[in-house]
């Protein structure tokens, strides 16, 4: 029963992936679109975690501390697998649309949960290869792997991620709990994921030091001893140790099988309990008419609000514009110190900040390419499409609410971003003008193409907001499109244009994403627009 | 009020609809009916310009739905089978929402919001999130929502499923309201009972072809909806 479920599963999974509801199996052309698409993310996430793994490598080997090599991909693998997980585990195992019809069919609630850790384990396991084959890649490069390391890494392997379920499902658990009779969840979960997304940002930002300075005072042992399946791994796998395995075997498996026991004794009453916030009471008020397109608007707006995950997911941009201003801000004394720097050494600034004002503008269209709203909200119309589809509006009128509301939810924040950038650096009035007009220009690009990926590859057959935000090809068009159309010009600057100046760069760089506005908007505007239409 | 000249509809190689043809006049209230897969919902879609189709004309009012989908939307409201509504907004919201894209004046739509929020109990729960509404709440609330912009012609596919008695008696009796001031009304039923007693006319639908259209009594003749429904149900199985 457990294996039927768990295949069923993982069927919807994939169906999604490579079949398209109105025409059954996806295309060729698409099928192989999807496989090249997800070969450049899979090849660039790998690529990433070995240049990390090598970084760590070079510094434990400096330090003489080999052990530490494994124990700190021991703790990654957890950090990586947790994160990755816990709203997974939250969504899947406690808020899962299908409970009920499972519920009444003569299935053990015990087989309905196995599945869906088994489900989750899977989830892991992806991300755990995403760090460990890099890392061991990155090992076997350097040093050997003797035949005694062999197997105990694989079991290491293997058994680690179980803790980290465990953990997952205890935290979405609590998470089911404390916002289940929550009024304002959105706001709950847009402070747990900011404060996620900061502690990310200070780790990746210092981490290099936070990790030499450990090594240097001998900290990493003690840091580990609060971790001891991350030390007890490093000790294992380099080792060979058997009781290191053994206690890492019963660290990770026990855990998990209390978590599994307790939640199967849970499980009815957690699946069928209602949950619903205080009820709020209807208080007639007078309400202003607003035009069709405004209203259109504003249904967008308050559709994204009410979604963390499509905040977090779709507008991330957002998020690291605002830190990017922190960081300029607190670091102000430093941009300051910098130029001086220059200017006690003769070096002429007006040579060197242009530099500092590219990579900053550069930076902040980076940004940008990660606030694509548009790329799913058609597809988030779901079953409501058919809203839009009997109200009166045009096809214009759907694009100018969806775009507009990209721009509204991204403009804000960039302009802070734009402003502080133009008040910290000596920046002549045309470098002013760029470090505005460019990010909003490439803003309002990116959110086109959006839109233009998401005409052209809506998806509606989905019962969890989580496989269209996340899982869906407009979505990966939206994000790596964005990306793409802002790396190129930075290739090519990097290979072959470095000699232009960088006002001049910049200045080419927003010809070039007003062309590329231009064009899109045409695109929308006559063949989008046929499209949508037979939607 | 609804003219359907000739509608085809295909689907690969399966035609949904298959050279429909219906009048549906000022005043009526036009029953559909078919079995499932008849062909009920692609007609209803294809009238509310939600369906594109392969051949024929549809004209709400005079105007082609084809040519200006538009203005043939301004005059009409559409109410799904299954009402799925936007479960982020509360019910006021939605209401909102939809006046405001049927360009609904204030005192109008707030006068319609207390009127029909009241006669079908729902107006305490109106500031509700959507999703926390029961299936028979979202349907009366897509109710509410189509009678806000005062449409000359709505079409709705079963709006019965879901309701409880006395908000099935409310839809019937706001129906002939509707066509007492010179609106139409075009939905499908699978309750025969209810489209016998409503519908002034009736149009049967079978494999996407309209198999008999009329007043209910002629149609009906001597016996029951039911008795000619199972009667041309046995024919196409013999």
């Amino acid at each position: 029963m457990t294996k039927l479920l768990f295949k069923i599963q993982l069927s919807a999974l994939f169906s999604r992936t490579f079949k398209s509801k109105k025409k059954g199996q996806r295309s060729t052309v698409k099928k192989i679109l999807i496989g090249l698409f997800t070969l450049y993310i899979v090849g660039a996430l790998l690529f990433s975690s070995g240049m990390i793994m090598h970084g760590i490598y070079t510094l434990t080997s400096s330090f003489q501390m080999p052990q530490a090599y494994f124990s700190i991909l021991a703790f990654f693998i957890l950090v990586l697998c947790l994160i990755g997980s816990v709203f997974s585990a939250q969504s899947l195992l406690f808020e899962a649309k299908d409970n009920d019809l499972l519920l009444s069919m003569p299935i053990p609630p015990q087989a309905i949960l196995l599945s869906r850790f088994l489900l989750l384990l899977l989830l892991e396991y992806l991300f755990e290869l995403f760090l460990a084959i890099p890392a061991v890649v990155v090992y076997c490069m350097n040093s050997t792997l003797s035949a005694i390391q062999i197997v105990p890494l694989v079991l290491a392997l293997v058994v680690l991620p179980f803790l980290s379920l465990a953990c997952s499902c205890l935290i979405g658990w609590l998470l089911s709990a404390i916002t289940a009779r929550m009024r304002r969840k959105t706001l709950f979960y847009t402070f747990f994921y900011l404060l996620f997304f900061a502690a990310y940002f200070y780790v990746v930002s210092n981490g290099q030091s936070m990790l030499t300075t450990l090594m240097q005072n001998g900290g990493l042992d003690q840091l580990f001893t609060y971790v001891p399946p991350a030390f007890l791994f490093g000790k294992a796998v380099y080792s060979g140790d058997s009781l290191s395995l053994l206690y890492l075997l019963l660290w990770c498996i026990l855990p998990l099988f209390l978590v599994l026991l307790m939640q199967s004794k849970l499980f009815i009453r957690i699946a069928t309990t209602k949950k619903s916030a205080k009820k709020r009471v209807y208080k007639e008020k007078r309400v202003k008419q607003a035009p069709p397109r405004w209203a259109l608007l504003r249904k967008e707006l308050r559709r994204f609000f009410s979604l963390p995950l499509y905040i977090f997911n779709s507008a991330i941009g957002i998020f690291m514009e605002l830190f990017l201003s922190v960081f300029l801000l607190i670091k102000r004394d430093g941009i300051a110190n910098v130029i001086t720097y220059i200017t006690e050494q003769e070096l002429k600034s007006d040579q060197i900040t242009p530099y500092l004002s590219m990579l900053i503008i550069v930076m902040l269209v980076f940004c940008c390419s990660a606030t694509v709203t548009t790329s799913v909200s058609i597809s988030l119309e779901g079953n409501r499409f058919w809203i839009l589809q009997s109200a009166p509006f045009t096809a214009t009128d759907v694009f100018i609410a969806k775009v507009g509301a990209n721009v509204v939810i991204a403009t804000p924040p960039l302009i802070l971003a734009c402003l502080i950038t133009s008040l910290l650096l000596p920046l002549s009035g045309k470098e002013i003008a760029l470090v505005f007009l460019l990010p909003l220009t490439a803003q309002g690009c990116f959110a086109l193409l959006g839109m233009i990926g998401n005409v052209l590859f809506p998806r509606f057959d989905w019962t969890n907001e989580t496989v269209v935000i996340k899982q869906s090809l407009s979505a990966f068009v939206g994000m790596i499109g964005s990306m793409a159309l802002t790396a190129l010009p930075l290739i090519l600057y990097i290979q072959w244009l470095h000699f232009i100046a960088p006002l001049a760069y910049l200045l080419y760089c927003w010809i070039y994403f007003l062309l590329l506005t231009g064009i899109f908007l045409a695109y929308l505007l006559t063949a989008g627009k046929k499209k949508y239409e037979r939607i | 009020m609804l003219k359907i000249q000739g509608l085809t509809k295909t689907y690969g190689n399966k035609k949904a609809v298959d050279n429909l043809s219906l009048h549906i006049c000022p005043g009526d209230i036009y029953g559909f009916i078919g079995h499932n897969g008849a062909g009920k919902t692609t007609t209803i879609k294809a009238c509310c310009g939600i369906l594109n189709f392969d051949a024929g004309e549809i004209f709400v009012n005079g105007i082609s739905i084809k040519a200006n989908p538009l203005e043939c939307k301004k005059r009409l409201a559409y109410i799904p089978d299954n009402p799925d509504i936007y479960e982020f907004l509360s019910g006021i919201q939605y209401l909102n929402f939809i006046a405001d894209v049927y360009g609904v004046g204030q005192k109008e739509r707030q006068e319609k919001i207390k009127h029909y929020g009241d006669i079908f109990a729902l107006t305490p729960d109106l500031a509700q999130p959507v999703s926390a509404y029961s299936h028979g709440m979202k349907q009366k609330l897509a109710i509410i929502s189509a009678l806000l912009h005062s449409p000359k012609l709505m079409m709705l596919d079963e709006p019965f499923v879901g309701l409880d008695p006395v908000a099935a008696h409310t839809v019937k009796e706001i129906i002939k309201e509707v066509c007492k001031n010179g609106g139409a009304i075009f939905f499908s039923t699978h309750v025969l009972e209810v489209a016998e007693k409503l519908c002034n006319k009736i149009a049967i639908i079978k494999d996407g072809r309209l198999v008999v259209s009329g007043e209910t009594a002629t149609v009906r003749g001597d016996s029951s909806l039911e008795t000619l429904f199972l009667e041309l149900a046995g024919k196409e199985n013999d």
